[in-house]
């Protein structure tokens, strides 16, 4: 797996390239200009690139807009987004836009090598991969009469699970049930909610997600 | 008033035509005798003067008088014996036309006009020989003879006559009187040719005509502007601002006041409404002064003249009525400063704030991650004992939690969203977070200036938390002379925060609650 890493502070820049060392992770290149990196994804060496979201120059969402172009025009490169921010609003319209192979974690994610190096495996895979702290976000159900309150509380933790991305097997092991009981949770759920379940696992995802987003039942 | 400016221009021009046109007509062989030739235009002058005095205008009185005079002393040294008077009486009409084209005129051309006048009037006269030209058979018996030469005579006259031409051309272009100077130059033409056929008292032609004209104008001129200071006082009797008064008054509809603000050095000019005064450009400024020094400036068209008379002969009245405007103006212009500085402060915070979001979010929120990054390098050594594993991963645990509260504080400080993604993601992510629901509908349309977005956040903010049930959010842009963006809050239950209705007017908008019990706000701010 060659990663390649895009953020513009160099400490912070330095610090993830040693942690993904540190986790046998091959750093095949790691610049602060989005120029670089295109070439190199361009050039076809590079399976996952991590981009952070504020750059250079206007340091608000330039490092989106590099993912959205390294997605639509190198769909075999996978992208981890790298952010400060719990904010959905951030990668909906990117998850919309890919049917798979993109990511977003909070910088400090890179802390825990265990989820990091699962969450880049994971986007190569294919699979979406989406923060813990984004669903606490969407499904931190604060009004009473919110959209989430006719689930139960095994059947909200299915459905959080399968907004990070978890395929139907992984939410099995994480949850210690069978995948049988997760079909079942998941039929109930898509019932309340009103989802439709039909789609394949990542269009499950962002059918989940922008639910959540849009904040009503 | 616009029946006055009518008998006003038609009424100058005829009178002026006719002035200039009568000396021509008796150039003609046969016409009367030299005498009465003279004796015409004396006549002419006199009248100017005396309407020039009626109009107290002192440009006429001494253009008029020069002419009086001239022509009295033309008649009387033409039997007279003192050569220095008949050479006088043969220098000084071509000077004198010059300068009485110059009256018509402005600034550069009448220069350029008198310096005709002088090649040829006494410059000319040193190469004159009135013997040597065989024209002149009647002529005096002497007037200079410094430098006999009548070729160079000759083409002093007619560099002169051209150069007066020249002038009057210019003052075609530009200025005022065209009419006037389209006959000015035909005569001038005429007089020029006339040294060609006729004996050589032609000059007295140059005196006769420009008279004529400049008193003719001055008195059309006179009458005009008594009329237009007799209607400036019964139109602001019955009400109305100066300029509007004074547009109808001088039929320029781009005629403008503007106030000086006697608290500011150097001067400062505001127009009526208090915005600063856009200058003058290419327009005829008239100052107005009352007793504390400049009151206000008038910009005409330069086409209609000066309005020196008009100013200095406004009335205690009127001065006072532009005393009144010069301090509403003043008043209007100080409101607007206030206005806008309290515009300044909203806009300033909120860029302090961007400013100290991003700082924390390039400075110690990074300097925190790196300082987990290099804790998670130092954990994964082997050589570290059990306690100090322990006491480094406490070290990680407690930067991942200031890494949280910064994330908080920042949020807190400026909404991300609302600085990159803009208002409807930013309520969208409020709408979840938000005590109450909160529901967004509708076309928001591209996205209003930063300021506006803050303001409008902040206030579904503070409504979604006040609020007992739930709110609905809409929003429209509208396009005109003032582009604005109309937020309405339905629902609310509670009426909108005093804090943030300053916040709103202190941009130039509004934040009010509907009257007519819909329970709605609507926050209105100017987007241009």
């Amino acid at each position: 797996m060659r990663v390649a890493v895009l953020e513009d502070n160099h400490l912070v820049r330095q610090g993830i390239v040693r942690c993904l060392q540190e986790a046998d992770v091959e750093v095949v290149l790691a610049v602060a200009e989005p120029a670089a990196l295109l070439a190199e994804v361009y050039a076809g060496g590079i399976d996952v690139a991590m981009v952070d979201v504020r750059l250079p120059p206007t340091f608000t969402d330039e490092g989106l807009r590099v993912a959205s172009r390294i997605r639509s025009s190198h769909p075999e490169s996978a992208v981890l987004i790298l952010s400060q921010f719990v904010e959905p609003e951030f990668i909906l319209p990117l998850l919309s836009e890919s049917a798979g192979r993109v990511g977003y974690l909070l910088k400090d994610r890179v802390l825990d090598t265990v989820t990091l190096v699962d969450a880049l495996r994971r986007v190569c895979a294919g699979e979406l991969v989406i923060d813990p702290a984004i669903i606490t976000e969407l499904m931190d159900a604060r009004r009473p009469a919110g959209p989430l309150a006719a689930l139960s509380e095994r059947e909200r933790e299915v459905l959080a699970s399968v907004a990070e991305g978890l395929t139907n097997s992984a939410i099995a092991q994480h949850l210690f049930i069978s995948e049988r009981t997760v079909e079942v949770h998941l039929a109930h759920i898509f019932d309340k909610l009103r989802i439709d379940d039909s789609a394949r696992s990542n269009r499950r995802v962002l059918a989940v997600l922008t639910h959540l987003a849009a904040g009503r039942s | 008033m616009r029946g006055s400016a009518w008998w006003s221009s038609r009424t100058r021009d005829a009178t002026a035509l006719a002035l200039c046109v009568l000396p021509v007509v008796l150039l003609l062989p046969g016409a009367a005798s030299r005498g009465q030739t003279a004796l015409l235009p004396a006549t002419t002058a006199l009248v100017a003067v005396g309407l020039g005095w009626l109009g107290e205008l002192r440009r006429g009185v001494l253009v008029a008088s020069a002419g009086l005079t001239l022509t009295a002393g033309n008649l009387a040294v033409i039997d007279a014996h003192p050569t220095w008077a008949q050479a006088a009486s043969v220098a000084a009409p071509p000077l004198f036309a010059g300068l009485a084209a110059a009256a018509l005129l402005a600034r550069i051309p009448s220069l350029v006009s008198a310096l005709g006048g002088l090649l040829a009037g006494p410059v000319r006269l040193v190469f004159y020989d009135t013997f040597r030209d065989p024209q002149c058979a009647s002529c005096y018996p002497q007037a200079a003879l410094l430098l006999p030469d009548p070729a160079m005579a000759k083409v002093l006259g007619w560099t002169g006559a051209a150069l007066v031409g020249f002038a009057l051309v210019l003052g075609l272009r530009r200025g005022p009187h065209r009419g006037l100077i389209v006959v000015a130059l035909l005569t001038v033409v005429v007089t020029a040719s006339s040294w060609a056929s006729l004996p050589a008292d032609g000059p007295s032609l140059f005196l006769i005509v420009p008279a004529a004209i400049a008193a003719g104008l001055d008195v059309g001129a006179a009458i005009i502007q008594r009329q237009r200071l007799a209607g400036l006082a019964e139109a602001l009797r019955t009400g109305g601002r100066t300029e509007r008064v004074l547009r109808n008054l001088l039929d320029d509809p781009d005629l403008r006041i503007d106030y000086r603000r006697p608290d500011a050095r150097p001067a400062v000019f505001v127009d009526a409404d208090g915005s600063a005064s856009s200058g003058s450009g290419d327009r005829v400024v008239t100052e107005v002064h009352g007793p504390r020094g400049v009151i206000a400036r008038i910009h005409t068209d330069p086409s209609r003249g000066s309005l020196d008379g008009l100013a200095d002969g406004l009335s205690p009245e009127v001065l006072l009525g532009l005393e009144q405007e010069q301090l509403s103006a003043v008043l209007a212009s100080r409101a607007r400063e206030l206005a806008d500085s309290r515009e300044r402060i909203v806009r300033r915070g909120d860029a302090q704030r961007r400013a100290l979001e991003r700082d924390l979010h390039d400075g110690a929120q990074q300097h925190l991650l790196a300082l987990g990054f290099d804790l998670q390098v130092a954990l994964a050594s082997p050589a570290l004992s059990a306690d100090d594993r322990a006491a480094l991963d406490q070290c990680r645990s407690e930067a991942r939690a200031a890494l949280d509260d910064l994330r908080d504080l920042s949020h807190g400080l400026y909404p991300p969203l609302l600085a990159t993604s803009g208002l409807v993601p930013a309520l969208r992510a409020l709408a979840r977070t938000a005590p109450v629901e909160v529901v967004i509908v509708g076309d928001w349309g591209p996205r209003p200036p930063s300021e506006v977005e803050r303001a409008c956040y902040l206030v579904v903010a503070d409504l979604a938390r006040r609020s007992a049930g739930s709110v609905q959010v809409s929003a429209v842009r509208a396009a005109g002379p003032v582009p604005s963006f109309t937020m309405t809050v339905l629902g609310s239950s509670c009426p909108p925060d005093r804090a943030l209705g300053q916040r709103v007017v202190a941009l130039g908008g509004s934040l009010r609650q509907s009257a007519d019990g819909a329970r709605a706000i609507e926050v209105v701010l100017p987007c241009g």
